[in-house]
C-alpha cells in the first residue's frame, strides 16, 4: 500500500545516561491511527516530546506536513496531550480553555464547552490540582479536540482512563479521522495495547530508543503466525519463534509466515495473532526485564 | 450480496465505516480491497467504491464453493464424532425441512 506521510524523520538521536533514541528513518502514516507501543523507557515520551517541540536538545530532522517551513502552520495544526502534568496545577479548566484560545487561532471555546459537559468534567473552576489523574486526561483532551487541527500526537492518553471512557476515546479518534476524509492523522503512545487494538492502523514498536518492529496492523498480522505446539518438539520449535512460552500443556510462540514450512512434521495449531501477541512477542525479544 | 446496496451506488467511506463500526480504519480498508479483489466492486481515485454489475454465474460459483467446504467441515465433525453417514444426510433434510 502506499501511502503518504505526515511526519518524516531522520537521524534522529538523543543521548541520555544509559539511553540512547536512535531512529535513521521513520515515517507517519498520513489519515491513519498510529500507535507507538512499547514498554516503560523504550523511548516513546522522549520521541512524542521531540515531535511535539517540547525537547529540542535532539540531533536529526524532522519534516511536517509535505516540508512546512512555516512553524506557525505546523504548530497550529498539531495537537499535543501529555501523559505527566501539563497544565499549571493552580489553573482552571476554565483557565485551560482561556489559554488555549489565547494560543491557538483554530481553537473553539463552544466546543471546549461542550466536549467538557460531555466527557463530565462539570465545574469548570476546579483546579487542576484537584482532578484526578483521569480528569487531567479528559482536560487536556477536550483542549486538543476543541480545535482545527491536521494531527494528534498523544502521549499515554489511554493509561489514566476507566474502559468506558478508553472506548470514547477510540471513538473520539475514529471520528477525527472521518472528519478528516484522509487528511488528519493520530499517532499516540501507549503500553496497554489491547484497549486501544481496534482504532489502530498503523504500529510502531519501540525497544530501548529503537524502532524494532512497524508496519500496518493488517500486514503485521499476515507477517507473522501464532504457532501451538507439543512440549514434544520444543527444542526444535523454539529457535523458530519469537517470545517463546511453554506451559504443561505445551509451548506457543509467534513465527514468521515464511517460516511455518519448517514447522513440516510437527504437530502445531496456527492462529493469526493479535496485535498485542505480536507486540509483545516481539518486546519480549529486547526486553531487559528478566525471567 | 444480500440486496442491500444496488448496482452502481457506493458503499460508505473507508473513515465512515470504521467509525459506524467501531473498527480501525485499516481492516475496512482491508475489507473492501477484498470486494475489490473478488470483484464486486470497483474502487474510484477519489471517490470511493461502487458495487459492480453482479455476475449471477460467478455468485453461484462463488456460494457452491463456500457450501462445499461447510458440508467438508460437517463431515469431518460426523468422523470425529463417530456419525454416520445415514445420519449426516437425516440431519441435513431435518435442517432443510425446518428452513422451509
Amino acid at each position: 500500500m502506499t501511502t503518504e506521510a505526515i511526519i518524516t524523520m531522520t537521524d534522529i538521536q538523543k543521548k541520555f545516561k544509559g539511553f540512547q533514541l536512535d531512529i535513521p528513518f521513520l515515517q507517519i502514516p498520513k489519515g491513519f491511527a498510529t500507535a507507538l507501543i512499547g514498554e516503560n523507557g523504550a523511548g516513546k515520551s522522549t520521541l512524542l516530546n521531540i515531535l511535539a517541540g517540547i525537547r529540542l536538545d535532539y540531533k536529526g530532522n524532522i519534516s511536517f506536513f509535505d516540508g512546512e517551513k512555516d512553524e506557525y502552520k505546523i504548530r497550529e495544526n498539531i495537537g499535543y496531550t501529555s501523559s505527566t502534568n501539563y497544565f499549571l496545577p493552580h489553573w482552571t479548566i476554565k483557565a485551560v480553555g482561556e489559554a488555549s484560545e489565547l494560543l491557538f487561532d483554530q481553537f473553539h471555546m463552544e466546543r471546549f464547552r461542550k466536549l467538557c459537559t460531555d466527557l463530565g468534567l462539570d465545574g469548570e473552576s476546579k483546579k487542576i490540582s484537584n482532578l484526578s489523574d483521569g480528569m487531567r486526561m479528559k482536560t487536556e483532551l477536550a483542549a486538543v479536540f476543541a480545535r482545527d487541527t491536521r494531527a494528534l500526537l498523544l502521549d499515554e492518553p489511554a493509561s489514566p482512563l476507566d474502559p468506558l471512557m478508553r472506548d470514547r476515546l477510540c471513538t473520539m479518534i475514529r471520528e477525527y479521522l472521518d472528519e478528516g476524509n484522509g487528511e488528519k492523522s493520530v499517532l499516540f503512545s501507549t503500553h496497554n495495547i489491547a484497549d486501544m487494538e481496534n482504532v489502530t492502523d498503523y504500529a510502531i514498536i519501540m525497544e530501548q530508543g529503537k524502532v524494532v518492529e512497524e508496519g500496518f496492523v493488517e500486514d503485521l498480522k499476515e507477517k507473522y503466525v501464532l504457532v501451538k505446539g507439543e512440549n514434544a518438539d520444543e527444542a526444535a520449535a523454539k529457535p523458530l519463534l519469537i517470545g517463546f512460552t511453554k506451559s504443561n500443556y505445551g509451548y506457543e510462540g509467534l513465527c514468521l509466515s515464511e517460516n511455518l514450512d519448517k514447522f513440516a512434521g510437527m504437530d502445531i495449531a496456527t492462529e493469526a495473532p493479535t496485535l498485542s501477541q505480536i507486540s509483545v512477542a516481539i518486546m519480549k525479544q529486547y526486553t531487559q526485564l528478566r525471567g | 450480496m444480500a440486496g442491500k446496496l444496488k448496482q452502481g451506488e457506493y458503499l460508505p467511506s473507508i473513515r465512515g465505516l470504521a467509525k459506524e463500526l467501531r473498527i480501525s480504519v485499516i481492516t475496512t480498508m482491508k475489507a473492501y480491497e477484498e470486494l475489490e479483489r473478488q470483484g464486486l466492486v470497483t474502487a474510484v481515485q477519489g471517490k470511493g467504491y461502487y458495487v459492480n454489475a453482479q455476475d449471477s454465474e460467478m455468485l453461484r460459483e462463488q456460494h457452491l464453493r463456500k457450501m462445499e467446504e461447510h458440508l467438508s467441515n460437517a463431515i469431518s465433525a460426523a468422523r470425529i464424532g463417530g456419525i454416520s453417514n445415514q445420519e449426516l444426510i437425516q440431519i441435513l433434510e431435518m435442517l432443510l425441512e425446518a428452513d422451509n
